[in-house]
């Protein structure tokens, strides 16, 4: 038999990720970040289902209403540089909705967001049409909601904090890609 | 090799003080299990036929207002507490999220062992880290884990006899219910029903961990081809036993996923959404009663099914009792270890179906059937008119008391894939309240023959915490958002007594003596399923403070 003996400070993730929105504050915890930074600037952003999966997201392809996801990818060798924490929902917004809080951010009326819910880390990849998610990012395994407009700011649901941003730009040829890293730590806390 | 946890275990054993206890514990037999002593609670609700009632008399009407603590204890765990403790001649049982189980003298709450359950770092279940309790089995404990697995710990000591893995927790198999005594075997059932696992029943020797039978409970061409593999029908809540017939009466769940376009109306995606009657020696399913054919609304058949003798007329039938996710106060005959439908009554709003017909299948009203791509509105919400959170019968009054809930939602189905360990749920939704009416919480004392209400009590807030009936009168429960645990009069529901806790009353409250002192237990720690799932309803306890503590009451 394998047996698993999580450290204390996995044991603490456990507990946070698995549980009710539990924070509990611990050295374990304070600052823990990932060795590999999930996106970089110049990062290409691919579709990650679809009929275009594998393929650069390009600006036209994005329509008010209906989310894309993707992946970050290096640009060198084509590979998500974190498989679990690259996931990326793109959201064209109607014109004049962004707020500020998103627009440095943006590129034009479309925001970016890790797509890897902040409760227990299901893909946060679609808007809702139901309700408060109507028009908003929803992830459907708990419920949670959050504003694409308002920097993915959390409307309802679990979630104890909002999806950090991905800075994007377009290049030359319409393509979006990452201007810079993710704003914040990924996932569950 | 050995296990850290059983280490552990054995670590905070406190033999010295356990002596006294200890040396007195009495071995668990079936025949203690099919008639308990009115001193103890040695079931998760008091007796195999689920009843939730104590024989003890001595805290009533007219003293439970000077009910008051006599020990608390901290469990250190901020998820939802749902267990019911077990009590055997002085020495209780309790478990808490994360499988901790602590072993504590019931008249101190003085620790006499514990356990904590090292889980694995990648554990995911879809309603919280809950254990619901243990059982108890000569002088063994058992407790199923968030994976999967099934333990037994020497009563007197902590240390673990045996530990069997029951299914991959991998693919989201948990266990958060107690297992079920029934014939010398120990029965579980496995939750999943989120995450496309395929139901079934085990039942183990309860010395050795061995399998004796296991029977799944998703049936090949009542699925769309294959679908079945993946088709949930999870057995999450403990059955019940009936020793007369040797028959295990256990509910099914949701099918996975709740919504799929590969299904044709005319597949019921048996034995989804269910009452079985399995045979204890066998695991053979007998019969079974299907609550929701083809459901689309998730309502799970799960909740406990209550052995009683019904009247009608005059006229006395062994019965099955049950207050269906659905709405509907189910009632069927289960003379010879069978499982016939007799009458079904609304006991919260209904809109999904237009009705029942004579053979109890719902009547679909298309407007509130939801699919994918359809949206509709139908009430009761998927949380229930009533979820795990168990009924109470007492057979003094002939009365069930239901802590029901008021609730709609607004739900259409999505499209989804599986994919082993990922959610497979395949729809949309959100909670709301029923229309002009201002309460969600209901307690309600109701005839389980006819249906007719003879009392009820209204909370703002849902309730979510099990029901205690004993015969001194009372009617316990706990409520949510006012953190409460209230004492009612069992025969008009006045409300007699009410204590403020740390957190929300989830808990299964139970009722013990020791050296002729009558005792009240009940968990405080909200959490569960309504802050993750009930959406803008879920606002109605948003200010609930969390943390476990065990209370336990007396009349000084
Ligand atoms: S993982 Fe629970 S709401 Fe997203």
């Amino acid at each position: 038999m394998t047996d698993v003996y999580p450290t204390r400070r996995t044991f603490l993730k456990l507990t946070a990720a698995a549980g009710a929105a539990s924070v509990i504050a611990g050295p374990g915890r304070a600052g823990a970040q990932t060795a590999t930074d999930p996106a970089k600037a110049s990062d290409l952003l691919l579709h990650q289902d679809g009929p275009n999966q594998g393929k650069p997201v390009k600006a036209s392809e994005l329509k008010v209403g209906t989310a894309v996801w993707a992946v970050a990818v290096d640009p060198k060798t084509k590979k998500p540089r974190d498989a679990t924490k690259g996931g990326v929902v793109l959201v064209k917004l109607a014109s004049g909705k962004i707020q500020a809080s998103s627009k440095p951010n943006a590129a034009g009326d479309i925001v970016a967001y890790s797509s890897v819910c902040t409760h227990q880390g299901c893909p946060a990849k679609e808007i809702g049409s139901i309700g408060q998610g109507t028009g908003n990012i929803i992830c459907t395994c708990h419920g949670s909601i959050y504003d694409p407009a308002d920097n993915a700011t959390v409307l309802g649901g679990p979630a104890p904090k909002r999806l950090p941003a991905l800075p994007i730009k377009l290049d030359g040829g319409g393509q979006v890609v990452a201007k810079a890293g993710f704003t914040g730590r990924i996932g569950p806390k | 090799m050995a296990r850290l946890g059983a280490l552990l275990a054995v670590g905070v054993s406190l033999l010295g003080l356990a002596s006294a206890q200890m040396s007195a514990y009495s071995s668990v037999t079936d025949a203690r299990l099919a008639t308990p002593e009115a001193a103890n609670w040695l079931s998760t609700r008091g007796n195999a036929m689920n009843w939730g009632y104590s024989a003890l008399d001595k805290i009533t009407p007219a003293n439970v207002a000077k009910l008051s603590p006599v020990w608390a204890y901290s469990t250190g765990q901020t998820e939802g507490h749902e267990a019911a403790p077990i009590v055997n001649n002085g020495v209780m049982f309790v478990s808490a999220p994360m499988n901790k189980l602590f072993a504590l003298d019931a008249t101190t709450g003085t620790l006499i062992w514990k356990y904590e359950r090292e889980l694995p770092d990648d554990i995911t279940s879809c309603c919280d880290v809950v254990n619901r309790g243990v059982a108890v089995y000569g002088d063994m404990v058992f407790m199923g884990t968030l994976d999967a697995h099934m333990l037994a710990f020497n009563a007197k000591t902590g240390k673990i006899v045996w530990d069997r893995t029951i299914e991959d927790y991998k693919k989201r198999y948990t266990i958060t219910s107690a297992p079920l005594m029934a014939n010398g075997h120990l029965v579980t059932g496995v939750h999943g029903g989120e995450y496309g696992i395929r139901g079934f029943l085990e039942a183990m020797d309860p010395k050795t961990g061995k399998s004796m039978w296991k029977s799944y409970t998703t049936m090949k061409g009542s699925y769309p081809n294959g679908a079945e593999a993946q088709g949930g029908a999870p057995t999450w809540l403990t059955g019940a036993y009936d020793a007369g017939s040797k028959t295990i009466y256990w509910g099914t769940g949701n099918p996975s996923p709740w919504m799929d376009p590969r299904r044709k109306t005319t597949d019921d995606l048996k034995w989804s959404s269910s009452l079985l009657a399995v045979d204890a020696d066998t695991g053979k399913i007998k019969q079974g009663f299907q609550y929701s054919p083809n459901d689309a609304w998730d309502y799970d058949g799960v909740n406990e099914p209550v052995l009683i003798d019904t009247m009608v007329n005059g006229k006395s039938t062994k019965s099955v009792v049950t207050a269906h996710r659905n709405g509907y106060l189910y009632r069927f005959d289960r003379t010879g270890g069978g499982v016939k439908y007799l009458n079904a009554e609304k006991y919260v709003t209904v809109t999904a179906y237009k009705g029942l017909d004579a053979s109890g299948r719902p009547i679909w009203d298309p407007q509130h059937r939801p699919d994918i791509g359809k949206q509709v509105n139908s009430c009761p919400s998927f949380l229930g008119g009533k979820n795990w959170h168990p009924v109470a019968y007492s057979p003094q009054t002939k009365l069930v008391y239901i802590p029901s809930n008021e609730w709609c939602m607004t739900i259409k189905g999505a499209q989804t894939k599986y994919a082993a360990g990922e959610a497979y749920v395949g729809a949309e939704f959100e909670l709301n309240a029923v229309p002009n009416l201002n309460y969600v919480g209901n307690l309600q004392a109701v005839d389980p023959a006819t249906g007719k209400q003879v009392w009820h009590q209204t909370f703002k807030a849902p309730l979510w915490g099990g029901v205690l009936t004993t015969a001194g009168g009372l009617v316990f429960t706990g409520t949510t958002a006012d953190r409460d645990f209230v004492a009612f009069d069992a025969k008009n529901g006045k409300k007699l007594w009410s204590f403020k806790t740390n957190s929300g009353v989830i808990g299964q409250p139970i009722s013990y003596s020791v050296n002729g002192k009558q005792y009240v237990a009940v968990f405080s720690g909200y959490g569960g399923a309504i802050p993750l799932w009930a959406g803008p309803m879920a606002q109605l306890t948003k200010d609930v403070p969390r943390g476990g503590v065990l209370w336990v009451f007396a009349v000084n």
